[in-house]
């Protein structure tokens, strides 16, 4: 399952690496509307495809007159019960139309969220600053073997404290800071095995993966930046508690997901009458 | 000797020297010259609307005229003239020296008493303390006989609907500043100008005018209080139940893991009965529930590694390792008032001063966050945001050399000079950011580290000093903060135009502090007070064992002595009139021939009485005598919060070894500027003149300053 998340990510990391590639010189902002704009218009062009249009169409159709019918017949407490009744009827059938579409929506949904976290939730170093690297181990008896497990940076990064070790955590932290702009890697090892990290420092909009883990096939597709950790290894997962990355809006900053929701949304309604879908 | 009064009497406005008084368009409209015959209601409007534009067109000559006039405002708290004199002829001052030389230097007279939120807000108002009613750091309100922070005051927010442990108040709090009268800036303002004023002190909350600000020294920390540290320990007998400045934890290290609590301000919206009213209940009394907010609290985790010498940090969702003597970064702090919907932020720094054998662990006081501030740190409100998506997180508090920390022993005198270099570096890159980005027509900013470093480092430089300490780094500490401020001036001077006028300027010298005078105890001894239980002499807090029926006056704040006045104060005991002249010339005479018996000095070499020596609506507001210590002399520490210790002379042993609150004849300030001086004996009133005058603006009546600028041709 593992190995099936890893060429899974491969393929999306290569779509996305190019399509935000193309749109990355407009900036945080403008990239993130631009790719808003497309999920919006994908979204709502597979929801066409995924959904009876027809029984959608019809049962909104339905849903209008009911609508109009409380209207013309409030006067008449009866036949405004009754009709309160249809909306509530054909609102469920409404709902067990749509139901299905979105449960297939969300596949490429989550794909499209963690990629995204991928390039806009965290923001590489910058030169001279700091950051956390935490090294979690797979057993507790592998603190065992602390003493062994090492860091290693390349020149343009230092590592500026020993490795702290907490074992309530089964993990083992150290502090680097980025000294020159680039992507390197820092190389953990434990006497045995060595297991490589991706930093990035510097640059403006590069996508930065906070974590190289292999638990679990999810884990595995929850964090696509790099390859899964192999499992034989005695160490669970590298982390890099990179800054978060915030999206100017009026000069507000903002977590990309509040802006990316409400600008899909806004794009995928504006688009359905170009692509005819009923939603 | 008395304030001369006569100087006062000189400092007329400039006579001819504003040719371009603004009339503003409401004065003119209604000024009985543009008083008409009647005439057809169309040409009526015609010659209203031709009025209004006529005097719009008025009121921006003294802007027309002030055109590309610019001027920056070196502010550099506590920079004495013999110190600087010292230092640019040793040649360590080359900035300095080339600005003497290219225009002038002299020392700037200071305030009674010559205390930084005195001399500032003289400074910013052109009125000295009767005018802005800045007497002292604290003032007494009388009728409770409790003191308070002169430089500002929170209002309480409105009456809370509370339902259960729930709380919600109808309108929020706010705070107000209690200096009185209008600022330069505000005043430049008002013609159309802009300002840049960058942490002026009193000046909490800012106060709005045509371009920007950041609070200085006065604003409160999180909490609000002036400036309150935590010191987290595992051996907390070792240290005093109570410091002024900080607050000692006692925390347990168990498994290599310290767990503890950031306690941040009271959460308005919670409420909990107290324990005194439970228990008086459970004792079957009949009382009503009394509540109280809780303290809103952040926990925070030290997972500790004594063979790396590390530890690591979770506070909420950020971890970060500190070595041992260690200091981290602007950490984020948010306290949870209402959960998931509602939390005040903050930031703090931590210092791990020590691991192991004992664990000790120093956080700064928590700041209001400049970048979601709580409170209004600047104006407009979001500057302070601006600065921050520019500068990092800064200190935003009172004052941020944490001089408590190192008078009770938090910190070593290493400790505190890292800290405080630390708070210059932040001021530093924001002087240089706004040397960059400066657009408006005035720029003020202050630097308050030489201040700081003359209290605290005194005594490595003075061998006479009683606690005279030999360190070889810290002994040349006070040059090396003056040599610092020049490579400030160094980056002034290349980065304004030739045209621009240059001022930089101190609101008080420095002298050393040998010895403290308890004059509450003195007056103890001279019969003036008189104790409840004479046994207690050095128990209790703020005047509680005095018996006010039997006492005739009291000291209050660093300098004021206050008559216990019938009508006045809560217990009075002299009667307004001949008892309390009578009172006041006694206690002048007294005053004048204080003697130390230890050495026969005379510790007190000036009475002033402010109702008589000061102008202004609030004179009668302040004490009723201000004392001016001899150099070497000042109060103690003790007596202005309201304390009797048992010695009314004692040495002074603390690393707090340098001060100005006393004669202000003998702590001048320092004028250095581009321009030629045209008196002997500038004063800070003046310079507020002179500043006016650079655009043409006259000054209030209430000013009591002269010109003292020379043209610039």
């Amino acid at each position: 399952m593992t190995s099936a998340a890893s060429a899974l990510n491969a393929v999306f990391n290569l779509v996305f690496g190019v399509l935000y590639g193309m749109l990355k010189w407009l900036g945080p902002f403008w990239s993130l509307t631009g790719i808003a704009c497309l999920t919006g218009i994908l979204m709502v062009w597979i929801f066409g495809k995924v959904s009876n249009q027809t029984a959608i169409e019809r049962t909104r159709d339905r849903l209008s007159a009911e609508l109009i019918g409380l209207r013309l017949f409030k006067d008449d407490l009866r036949v405004f019960f009754g009709i309160q009744f249809q909306v509530l009827a054909w609102t469920f059938k409404y709902l067990r139309h749509s139901i299905v579409p979105m449960l297939i929506l969300m596949v490429p949904t989550v794909i499209i969220l963690i990629q995204l976290n991928l390039h806009y939730g965290f923001r590489p170093l910058r030169t001279g600053e700091s950051a956390l690297v935490k090294v979690k181990l797979r057993a507790a008896s592998a603190m065992a073997a602390e003493s062994s497990l090492t860091l290693r940076a390349p020149e343009n990064l230092q590592v500026e404290t020993p490795g702290v070790h907490v074992p309530d955590l089964k993990e083992i932290c150290w502090r680097v800071r980025g000294v020159r702009d680039g992507r390197f890697d820092l190389i953990v090892s434990d006497g045995k095995d060595s297991i490589a990290k991706q930093v990035a420092v510097g640059g403006r909009l590069e996508g930065v993966s906070t974590i190289r883990t292999g638990e679990s096939w999810l884990s595995c597709l929850l964090n696509p930046g790099e390859a899964p950790i192999p499992v034989q290894s005695v160490i669970e997962s590298i982390e890099i508690r990179y800054p978060e990355l915030d999206i100017l809006i009026l000069g507000k900053p903002m977590n990309w997901l509040i802006p990316f929701l409400i600008l899909s949304l806004v794009l995928g309604f504006a688009f359905k009458g170009v692509l005819g879908v009923k939603i | 000797m008395k304030k001369p009064r006569s100087s006062h009497a000189e400092l007329e406005p400039p006579k001819g020297g504003t040719p371009n008084t603004p009339q503003t368009a409401i004065d003119c409209v209604w000024s009985p010259a543009f008083r008409r015959p009647r005439r057809h209601p169309r040409q009526n409007e015609l010659s209203r609307a031709a009025l209004v534009l006529l005097c719009c067109w008025l009121s921006s000559i003294p802007s027309l005229f002030a055109a590309g006039r610019k001027v920056m405002v070196l502010g550099i708290d506590g920079m004495d003239p013999k110190l600087l004199q010292t230092f640019v002829e040793q040649g360590r001052m080359p900035n300095f020296k080339a600005l003497m030389a290219e225009g002038d230097f002299r020392p700037l007279q200071t305030t009674m008493p010559p205390q930084s939120p005195v001399a500032w807000s003289t400074f910013m108002t052109g009125m000295d303390p009767g005018g802005h009613g800045i007497f002292d750091f604290i003032h007494v309100d009388p009728s409770k006989m409790a003191p308070y922070s002169s430089m500002a005051q929170a209002d309480p927010g409105g009456r809370p609907i509370n339902a259960g442990t729930w709380s919600f108040p109808t309108s929020g709090g706010g705070v107000h500043i209690l200096r009185k009268g209008t600022t330069f800036w505000q005043m430049l303002g008002e013609r159309g100008l802009r300002s840049t004023i960058f942490r002026m002190p009193v000046n909490f909350p800012p106060v709005k005018s045509p371009g920007r600000a950041l609070a200085g020294m006065g604003t409160p920390d999180l909490i609000g209080s002036l400036g309150t540290f935590s010191f987290y320990v595992d051996h907390r007998s070792d240290w005093p139940p109570s410091i002024s400045g900080g607050e000692i934890y006692g925390v347990t290290v168990t498994s290599n893991r310290v767990s503890a609590q950031l306690n941040g301000p009271p959460n308005t919206f919670r409420r909990f009965p107290t324990k005194e009213s439970l228990d008086l209940r459970e004792k079957g009394r009949a009382v009503s529930i009394e509540f109280e907010n809780p303290k809103m609290t952040q926990d925070f985790v030290v997972h500790l590694d004594s063979k790396a010498g590390a530890a690591k940090f979770v506070v909420g969702d950020q971890e970060f390792i500190l070595k041992e003597k260690e200091w981290s970064d602007w950490i984020h702090v948010e306290f949870e008032a209402i959960p998931h919907l509602m939390t005040v932020s903050s930031a703090a720094r931590f210092y791990l001063k020590q691991l192991t054998p004992k664990f000790e662990l120093y956080v700064t006081p928590l700041q209001i966050d400049p970048e979601d501030p709580v409170m209004p740190i600047s104006h407009p409100t979001d500057w302070s945001k601006q600065l921050c998506s520019h500068l990092g997180r800064y200190y935003t508090h009172n004052i941020p050399e944490d001089t408590q920390a190192f008078n009770h022993g938090v910190f070593t005198a290493r400790e505190f000079w890292e800290q405080m270099i630390f708070a210059y570096e932040e001021r530093s890159r924001a002087m240089d950011y706004l040397l960059k980005h400066q657009d408006e027509d005035f720029l003020f900013v202050y630097f308050g580290t030489v201040d700081q470093g003359c209290h605290m480092l005194w005594h490595f430089m003075d061998p006479r000093h009683p606690g005279h300490v030999k360190d070889e780094l810290l002994k040349d500490g006070i040059a090396k903060l003056y040599e610092m401020l020049d490579i400030q001036l160094g980056r002034v001077r290349a980065a304004i135009g030739k045209e621009t006028t240059l001022v930089v300027m101190s609101d008080h010298g420095f002298a050393p502090f040998y010895w403290e005078v308890n004059l509450n105890t003195w007056l103890l001894e001279q019969g003036y007070i008189t104790l409840k239980d004479p046994s207690k002499q050095e128990s209790g807090e703020f005047f509680s064992n005095v018996d006010w029926s039997r006492t005739k006056c009291y000291a209050a704040g660093l300098n004021g002595l206050y008559i216990n006045l019938k009508g006045r104060e809560k217990g009075g005991s002299v009667t307004a009139g001949a008892e309390y002249e009578n009172l006041m010339d006694q206690l002048e005479k007294a005053l004048l021939a204080m003697k130390d018996p230890r050495n026969t000095n005379s510790p007190v070499s000036l009475v002033t009485r402010p109702r008589q020596d000061f102008q202004g609506a609030e004179k009668d507001k302040g004490p009723d005598i201000l004392v001016g210590y001899s150099r070497g002399y000042r109060s103690s520490s003790d007596s202005p919060l309201g304390l009797f210790p048992k010695a009314a002379f004692v040495d002074n042993k603390s690393p707090w070894s340098g001060d100005h609150c006393i004669d202000y004849r003998v702590v001048p300030g320092i004028l250095v500027t581009n321009r030629r001086i045209t008196s002997q004996t500038p004063t800070l009133a003046d310079l507020t003149v002179s500043l006016l005058h650079e655009y043409g603006v006259a000054p209030t009546k209430e000013m009591i300053g002269k010109q003292v600028l020379e043209p610039k041709n």
